[in-house]
């Protein structure tokens, strides 16, 4: 499995990565192989159309995916771990079979809307209402840095509807549907890296969403997107190790071909330090990561396994892209080689899906947990 | 009787990796990745290709190691029905005739086989003998470099790409033929068949008795062939270096081009 994702992420998404970050596009030429390998249901069971693959392997393709193209990577780990999970997670039978055949076959890609100008960190703080009308709910909302936004046609949007006495309560996650009136997106945002995805806002204006697109019950969303993230954060940490040996890949190569003192760069010892570290830390957290979704996969609690891949790994990431441009010296900071983008690709991994610090409040309370035990 | 439609496919390696046997040098397969002959993936289209228009069912034979089954597993992935894989500690060190001698014992065995195809060359050794030596044995008609087939009643259509132009016989079947691919054959293999082709499909295993072959004729006991010595060899590459003002230098760099026939 890791071959074949391997020889189509060398051979289809790295020739035009670059490309895919310097125009901020979306490959849509690679769309029907990808659809045809079933990178849209990896883990969703055959008889909705999907791979139905474990955790480990889900890490896998999205770990190889990233090393030619993170913005690939992250539209897979995203489609499938926030969009498609909540709904085959938390969706009865009749919402799985309307909605999860055509998310699987990758026709219709999905996204997961949780962060607003005032609430992102702190997700009790979101200001997205639903209000019950009829049949179902009139919803508000203006969800920003939405990753696979402008391409979305499924969205899983955290909206409040009236938490009575409790201010904070009421939490729910809604289905929005490309096409329902008052459902938009806005222009992209211009980021500093994944650049091939299109992250937008995405706005629910006086959205009529029928009461058949409410998964669970009103305020069961915050438990929901919780667990979401749980699984959303070990596809990110997967994306991180696949940023994180790309710019070791880089790295070694560059070290044997410049020369330098009369010598290649890979004969001094301090270059080899950095490449000796950056092998080290990957493999750490590799196995961290494989750790968090073999947990996952035996049905054992991995909240605080996750958080922990994803801190390492995103902070690994950052750590060998960084040495990388350091041993690429001058030409690391040039667009012209590829490590100035893993550069730029990894500094993400540390905020999205939880900034390295909310992984570390969730790892200290489950120590906490532990501790009253 | 449903008819078996035949590819022969060799998992070979990634990289070349040499080790010594009894003083000669030998490809090392163990010590390499292996992946699925890319010519082979092409017979294995085609042959998906006539089951899509003929029925019947697509069968993948290969002999080699126990570790050759991934080769096997990733056919049956890309849609093959059944797969065979030829092992035997007896077979290790086979050229090209005992693998075509091996190859042909089981493929005799299979039920209702109509045709054959193999991949007109592989991406290690590149003889392209296995598949006319494998006709011989089977004493099958034979085409090389096939790149287009159709299925008649009792014959087979096919066009062989030579230099320059195409060629179409009309043969009868049964028929062994070897297809040359483009490099982008099969495409990308979807997840869920591949997990499948691991998790739960089976590769049948023959080994020398399953065959009921002679050991002498097998392996590197029946191989005529001892290669010498392999040594690395690069391409020479010469640069020319011209010192003109630019619209003289495109003028030269043109003619020399055209004089190579890279430009018509």
């Amino acid at each position: 499995m890791r071959r074949t994702l391997r020889e189509f992420a060398a051979t289809r998404l790295a020739p035009i990565a670059q490309e895919l970050d310097q125009q901020a596009r979306f490959p849509w030429e690679c769309m029907d192989e990808m659809k045809a390998m079933n990178l849209f249901g990896l883990q969703v069971p055959p008889e909705y159309g999907g791979a139905g693959l474990d955790s480990v392997s889900a890490c896998i393709v999205v770990e190889e995916l990233s090393r030619a193209s993170a913005a690939v990577g992250l539209a897979v780990s995203v489609h499938n771990g926030v969009a498609v999970f909540p709904i085959q997670a938390f969706g009865d039978q009749e919402q799985k079979e309307r909605l999860l055949p055509a998310m699987a076959s990758g026709d219709r890609i999905g996204a997961f809307c949780l962060t607003e100008a005032n609430a992102g960190s702190d997700i009790s703080a979101i200001e997205a209402t639903a209000v019950p009308s009829g049949d179902g709910f009139v919803v508000n909302a203006n969800k920003i840095f939405v990753t696979n936004g402008a391409i979305s046609d499924v969205a899983v949007v955290l909206v409040r509807i009236d938490g009575g006495e409790d201010p904070r309560g009421g939490l729910s996650l809604v289905v929005a549907e490309r096409g329902m009136r008052g459902f938009s997106v806005g222009p992209l945002e211009d980021l500093c890296g994944v650049r091939g995805n299109p992250v937008c806002s995405l706005l629910l204006t006086d959205c009529r969403i029928p009461g058949r697109n409410l998964l669970g019950k009103p305020g069961q969303g915050m438990r929901m997107a919780l667990a979401t993230l749980d699984v959303g954060r070990i596809g990110i940490a997967a994306q991180a190790l696949g940023i994180a040996q790309a710019s070791l890949d880089v790295s070694l190569e560059y070290a044997s071909q410049r020369y330098q003192f009369r010598s290649a760069l890979i004969q001094f010892q301090t270059i080899q330090n950095f490449l000796a570290d950056t092998a080290t830390e990957l493999e750490a957290a590799r196995l961290l990561v494989y750790r968090a979704a073999w947990l996952r996969d035996q049905g054992e609690p991995f909240g605080a396994a996750s958080a922990m891949a994803k801190l390492f790994a995103s902070e690994t990431a950052s750590r060998a892209a960084s040495r990388g441009v350091q041993i690429h010296g001058g030409y690391g900071y040039s667009k012209s080689y590829p490590i100035e983008r893993f550069f730029r690709d990894a500094r993400v991994t540390e905020i999205y899906e939880g900034t390295s610090e909310m992984q570390r409040m969730v790892i200290a309370r489950h120590l906490r947990e532990k501790g009253k035990r | 009787m449903n008819p078996a439609w035949i590819v022969c496919v060799k998992q070979v390696p990634r990289e070349p990796v040499f080790k010594r046997n009894a003083g000669f040098l030998q490809m090392d397969r163990e010590r390499t990745e292996g992946v699925l002959n890319p010519d082979d993936r092409a017979a294995l289209e085609k042959a998906l290709q006539i089951r899509r228009e003929q029925g019947g069912r697509v069968v993948t034979v290969s002999m080699g190691p126990p570790a050759a089954e991934a080769a096997l597993r990733e056919t049956l992935a890309a849609g093959a029905d059944e797969a065979v894989l030829l092992s035997d500690p007896a077979f290790a060190g086979a050229d090209t005739l005992a693998t075509a001698y091996t190859l042909a014992a089981g493929i005799r065995r299979i039920p209702g086989w109509r045709l054959v195809l193999c991949g007109s060359r592989s991406l290690d050794s590149d003889t392209g003998q296995v598949g006319p030596q494998l006709a011989e044995f089977l004493d099958l008609p034979m085409a090389t470099r096939v790149v287009k087939i159709e299925l008649r009643k009792d014959e087979v259509l096919v066009e062989r790409l030579l230099d320059g132009f195409r060629e179409r016989l009309a043969m009868d079947m049964p028929a062994l033929l070897t297809v040359r691919g483009d490099g982008r054959d099969l495409g990308a293999l979807s997840l869920r068949a591949l997990e499948d082709s691991f998790e739960s499909r089976t590769v049948t295993r023959w080994g020398l008795k399953d065959l009921e072959l002679d050991g002498a004729c097998v392996g590197w006991e029946g191989s005529p062939t001892r290669a010498k010595e392999y040594a690395l060899w690069q391409r020479p590459r010469s640069g020319e270096k011209l010192e003109a003002k630019t619209a003289e230098a495109v003028e030269r760099i043109l003619s020399v081009l055209a004089d190579r026939n890279v430009l018509g």
